[in-house]
């Protein structure tokens, strides 16, 4: 019993770092203003296979962004994509 | 070659005519973001008694836009069409935590038909914004040139209030103030008032001067 006990918890420990999670960021946005104008950033990021959902919030000035399994957007790419939306990234939370 | 020319001209005038039979309803200026996104397609229309005005443009970056403009302006009773190239350039944005402001010029050229003539039109604009999320305060100057024909002179001021702040995915109202100087038209100071609505990348902006003259303006954002 206590061996079957060590060896499922063994198993569970060491499957938990391989799960895969939805990893999810938090931009933060200046010049976020009007939600029409704002349209670009979730156009831009829904066209990148990475992103699984994106969120914009205009109270917070904050974009949130959920990535498909282990997917991910670097952070140079991410400026540029905030850039080419018409507004300045002024902080990635991770 | 110059018959060619004047086939050409010909052309044009048929389908500005068309087009502008087709739009329904008339020199006020098309509200337009001349850029946006890069990748973004805008159409933008405007609707007037004498005037209607559209314009279709790509931003290939966040700070060009190419694409088309078209006018029908009612002058004396006659219309004027004009179909013009448009590039519409961001000068300078500020990007700031609780408001943004820019400043663009855009412009074009292509052909006008007016009174059985057709000539080459020169067409050139300058907007300056700011805006947060309660107040906006817009300002431009408008020209189209033809060579012959009279030119047109627009100059607008915008002062916008939200009455609520609506989040993005939320329908926004804005109440407008626009007071509008052209100098060619028989009554040249025009003041309105305009209830803009945008949800997500539809935006429809609907109002009258105090004259009586009503104004339907649409966006679209792709």
């Amino acid at each position: 019993m206590k061996l079957k006990t060590l060896l499922t918890s063994l198993i569970l420990t060491l499957a938990f770092p391989m799960a895969s999670f939805a990893k999810e960021i938090t931009l933060v946005v200046k010049g976020m203003t009007c939600a029409f104008c704002a349209q670009g950033i979730e156009k831009k990021f829904k066209r990148k296979e990475a992103v699984k959902d994106i969120k914009v919030d205009l109270d917070t000035g904050k974009v949130l962004i959920s990535f498909k399994d282990k997917a991910d957007i670097g952070d140079e790419e991410l400026q540029k994509m905030i850039k080419d939306s018409g507004y300045t990234l002024e902080k990635i939370e991770r | 070659m110059k018959k060619l020319q004047n086939r050409l001209s010909n052309l044009v005038g048929i389908r500005m005519g068309i087009w502008g039979f087709s739009l329904l309803c008339s020199l006020a200026s098309v509200q337009a973001h001349p850029t946006i996104f890069k990748g973004g397609f805008v159409f933008d229309n405007l609707n007037q008694s004498d005037k209607n005005e559209a314009a279709a443009h790509y931003s290939i970056l966040p700070t060009l836009s190419l694409g088309v403009h078209g006018l029908r302006q009612n002058l004396d009773g006659k219309n004027l069409y004009s179909v013009t190239s448009y590039t519409g350039l961001l000068l300078k944005r500020w990007n700031e935590k609780n408001f943004q402001a820019n400043t663009y010029i855009y412009g074009g050229v292509g052909f006008a038909r007016y009174q059985q003539k057709s000539k080459p039109a020169f067409y050139a604009g300058a907007q300056a914004d700011i805006e947060n999320r309660q107040w906006l305060l817009m300002g431009k100057f408008e020209t189209m040139q033809f060579k012959k024909f009279e030119d047109l002179y627009t100059y607008m001021g915008r002062l916008g209030f939200a009455p609520y702040q609506a989040n993005y995915e939320e329908l926004q109202g804005w109440m407008i103030l626009e007071y509008d100087f052209q100098p060619f038209r028989q009554k040249a100071h025009e003041v309105s008032a305009i209830a803009r609505f945008f949800y997500r990348s539809f935006l429809i902006e609907a109002g009258s001067s105090f004259r009586g003259d009503l104004k339907l303006n649409l966006m679209f954002h792709y």
